[in-house]
């Protein structure tokens, strides 16, 4: 015990150093330091943004298959509305809003169901022509549509009254059964069935698109990149495209919100992850969505010409057993991993102190951020974590297979350790990304792992993670082998539910039943970074991840 | 010679077929499938899984190995190499056609590069034997074949890229400057193709080291001697002629490996070649683009054998194949 003491205490002494380091550089704190420089804005330049990603899987909306493209296809099409899901600073939303995109009006006709969306007469095409109600229709008929190469990860408003008919069967003839056009520039949208909070979710995002350019051959749309550049309706558009270089946008200068400040937006291509970082020393990119801040992103941002943005992650963490592997333990092992790790230790060394503490999965789900009245909570308390353990005799020698997808830093070192030092003993077990899912779900070849879990409104979509017997091959995610028919009852009865708080607390009893017996032991949401070029002013258009729009026409680049 | 070659040239296809079948196999059979490439593991739970099975049928993915085997021969029996997984209707004919020129500039230029450097440095170290430049050479190239080429890439990134911003970190152009063959083409060669060649360089000093050594210690280079010929004269007539003949192999054989050592190189540097091609398609799982790649290299393989062969019996004429 005590060489496992002394390897906890030796990670927090050599976090300490780049933890006050990193205070400094995280989230909001830079950020406010960056955005209150005071400068005129000034008109000019060649914003350059680097990615991972080959641009040519994202020229159109309906061919995205990364979040790590979604800022390009931002930059260059406006979705009809956007969904806020956080609130200002790190806390999670009191109440879900909606930022309003191609759409000036939204009029909620039948509650979490119906909408009447007015069109803004001001958007316009890249050549020139108005954004319609057709396009809208064709937008979404396009993303949902079997017949068309629509990439799996695209968002498609899959709950819309008739989606479901097109992403089984297909149709060569454009509609959505639940859009119907009231006019040019207004639509009605009708639901399957009432969903709370349905427009902040990213995935059910519709993305307008040009009917009079695509309609003929809407095919057209997927063929290789660019054949029909420029595209879109965005901030820019692009008129360039070097196969798995670059692409290269220029400023529209019809854009709804006037002319970006920037003339030129350049995404570069970076397979290799570090070259992004060794281009953003040499100043040869201006910035990058950096993912969960790691090694890289703490030596990056205290270089005084880089500036590192988090923002938080709407998608809950926490550590899973394989409840199949150990049945009459997993609920004491996920209790005991809940009090054996030191949160506010870990954010502070390793997030600057802007992770988002919690152990509750609806968090992020519309109308029930807050836990129910007698949910647990946990803390750290690695002598209760031991008492758990020796309830449920748990063989401390016991050595669990972590299975891991990506290489493990200080902070998953500092989380075993912690769970070391209470009698949880594990041992990273490294697959290749390519080979996750079917470790993970089909598989399920682990004892333990360390995952995030769908943190959004659509209840369904969440059940599928916890219910008995969801598995790949039945349209479930369950991959530990969580299984309590009781709670199953319950979740479906909720699901059945129309009334907004008869909803509620049902939810809120299915919450507390997963509090007794948890699935997962969740312990927070993290933050996922970007990191920009000092020169970069005005607007940090961070988007990964969030169902929000990047302000890239505010951005301005310091001379 | 004829005979010989047709004969060759016979072996081909059922040597090709047959690494085909343990290509195909071994790539099937590798944990994981295209379908988890493409989805950000991090994010996996927020995906549709239905989506995810529907996309895994129409990739045909639910088929027995042996029938996606016969399928793809079926195909290439066309002259169908098939469509990329990552984007749609992207040929990969298409594909590989578009990368082949940036992948030959930069093999090309590294094999020249390195051939020339170390051939020169080997002659140099062979007629110096012994000396502490011959030492020194023999050292560096000991560290050449020693460290991974990926190291150098990352350490010349470093050093020249990042730090002293002499060289460009990555690309085959500044976007904007890319209008073909100009000096910008030539800064942004400069580290991917010194990357490339730095391992070969210490392999050709080594074989022309020894190489040069052996003739000098043949009876022709002592009777030319005992004639009284000036040192230079034995050295360009009788020692350099002579000591080439086995480097032709060398340089053949190269070729191979300079390509497959492209596939690291060119995806550290971003070069937009088969390198970084066949590179994302092992990662992603892109099955139909494996196999193109993995029968492009073995054809090539093929061929430079075949090539190496024949050139030998050209710079020889005492080499005849029956």
């Amino acid at each position: 015990m005590a060489s496992q003491l002394s390897r906890r205490k030796f990670l927090q002494g050599s976090a300490a150093a780049t933890g006050s380091a990193l205070l400094a550089a995280t989230p909001l704190g830079a950020l406010r330091t960056v955005m209150a420089q005071g400068d005129e804005p000034v008109r000019g330049g060649t914003l350059t943004i680097s990615g991972a990603v080959t641009p040519q899987n994202m020229y159109i909306p309906q061919r995205m298959n990364t979040f790590g493209v979604l800022q390009q296809i931002d930059s260059m099409f406006l979705r009809l509305v956007y969904g806020k899901a956080w609130s200002e600073g790190m806390e999670p939303p009191t109440s879900a809003s909606v930022e309003l995109g191609v759409a000036e009006t939204m009029q909620e006709i039948e509650k979490n169901r119906v909408w009447e969306f007015t069109l803004r007469e001001n958007v316009r095409w890249h050549d020139g022509q108005p954004v319609t109600a057709d396009d809208v229709i064709f937008g979404a008929w396009l993303s949902l549509n079997r017949r068309l190469p629509v990439e799996v990860s695209a968002p498609k408003p899959n709950a819309v009254l008739g989606a479901v008919r097109l992403l089984e069967e297909g149709s060569d003839t454009v509609g959505v059964e639940g859009i119907t056009k009231l006019g040019d520039y207004a639509v009605r949208i009708e639901l399957e069935r009432p969903t709370p909070g349905y427009w902040e979710q990213f995935y059910n995002a519709i993305y307008p698109m040009p009917r009079h350019v695509l309609a003929d051959n809407p095919a057209k749309a997927f063929e290789p990149p660019f054949g029909t550049m420029p595209l879109g309706n965005g901030a820019f558009k692009p008129v360039r495209y070097v196969d798995e270089q670059y692409i290269e946008l220029e400023a529209n200068d019809d854009f709804y919100l006037g002319r970006p400040y920037v003339d030129r937006l350049i995404f570069r291509v970076f397979p290799a992850g570090d070259g992004n970082w060794l281009a953003l020393e040499a100043g040869e990119v201006d910035g990058f969505f950096a993912g969960i801040p790691d090694d890289n992103y703490r030596r990056y941002t205290q270089l005084p010409s880089v500036v590192g943005v988090q923002m938080p992650l709407a998608s809950p963490h926490g550590f899973k057993i394989n409840v199949s592997r150990f049945p009459d333990q997993y609920v004491g092992l996920h209790q005991a991993a809940l009090y054996a790790i030191d949160v506010p230790f870990l954010s502070n060394t390793y997030y600057g102190g802007a992770l988002n503490p919690h152990n509750y999965n609806f968090i992020h789900s519309y109308g029930l951020e807050t836990p129910p009245a007698g949910y647990p909570t946990y803390s750290y308390d690695p002598d209760r974590a031991r008492e758990i353990l020796a309830g449920i005799h748990w063989d401390t020698n016991r050595v669990l297979d972590w299975l891991v997808w990506f290489q493990p830093w200080e902070f998953h070192e500092a989380i075993a350790a912690m769970l070391n030092e209470v009698g949880i003993q594990t041992n990273f077990v490294r697959v290749d990304g390519a080979a996750i899912t079917q470790a993970l779900y089909e598989d399920s070849d682990f004892d333990f792992i360390y995952t995030s879990t769908y943190g959004g409104s659509d209840m369904r979509q969440m059940w599928a993670q916890f219910r008995c017997g969801a598995t790949t091959q039945n349209g479930g995610s369950n991959n530990n082998g969580y299984c309590n028919p009781e709670l199953d009852a319950l979740w479906e009865d909720a699901l059945n539910e129309t009334d907004e708080e008869r909803w509620k607390e049902k939810f809120n009893q299915v919450a507390l039943m997963m509090g007794e017996n948890p699935p997962m032991a969740t312990w927070m949401s993290p933050n996922v970074a970007h990191v920009w070029n000092r020169r970069v002013r005005g607007a940090h258009p961070f988007q990964h991840f969030q169902p929000i729009r990047p302000a890239l026409e505010r951005v301005w680049l310091a001379p | 010679m004829s005979k010989y070659i047709l004969k060759r040239l016979l072996q081909v296809p059922p040597l090709v077929f047959g690494i085909t079948i343990i290509t195909f196999l071994m790539i099937n059979l590798a944990p994981g499938d295209p379908i988890s490439a493409m989805i950000d593991p991090e994010m996996l739970s927020s995906y549709p899984v239905y989506e995810i099975d529907r996309m895994r049928r129409d990739l045909g993915l639910d088929q027995p190995i042996p029938v996606r085997y016969v399928l793809w021969l079926r195909e290439l029996a066309q002259g169908n190499l098939g469509y990329s997984y990552q984007g749609t209707n992207l040929s990969i004919a298409r594909l590989i056609a578009d990368r082949l020129p940036a992948t030959l500039l930069l093999t090309l230029s590294a094999l020249v590069l390195a051939a020339g450097i170390g051939m020169t440095l080997g002659v140099i170290s062979a007629l110096r034997q012994y000396s502490a430049l011959d030492n020194l050479l023999t050292m560096l190239a000991f560290i050449g074949i020693s460290v991974p080429g990926y190291f150098f890439a990352l350490l010349g990134a470093y050093i020249f890229a990042a730090s002293l911003r002499w060289l460009p970190v990555s690309g085959m152009w500044t976007p904007g400057l890319d209008t073909g063959f100009n000096l910008d083409l030539l800064r942004h060669m400069i580290l991917p193709v010194g990357s490339l060649a730095i391992l070969h360089i210490a392999g050709y000093m080594r074989y022309t080291r020894t190489a040069v050594l052996e003739v000098l210690g043949s009876d022709y280079i002592v009777t030319a001697r005992a004639k009284g010929l000036p040192a230079h004269v034995i050295q360009r007539r009788h020692v350099f002629r002579n000591a080439m003949l086995p480097l032709v192999t060398l340089i053949g054989l190269e070729l191979p490996s300079l390509i497959a050592g492209s596939f690291i190189i060119e995806s550290t540097f971003a070069w937009p070649g088969i390198g970084s091609l066949a590179y994302n398609a092992i990662l992603r799982r892109d099955y139909p683009l494996q196999m193109a790649v993995a029968l492009i290299m073995a054809l090539a393989i093929l061929l430079a054998n075949l090539l190496t062969d024949i050139a030998y019996t050209w710079v020889d004429p005492r080499i005849r194949y029956e």
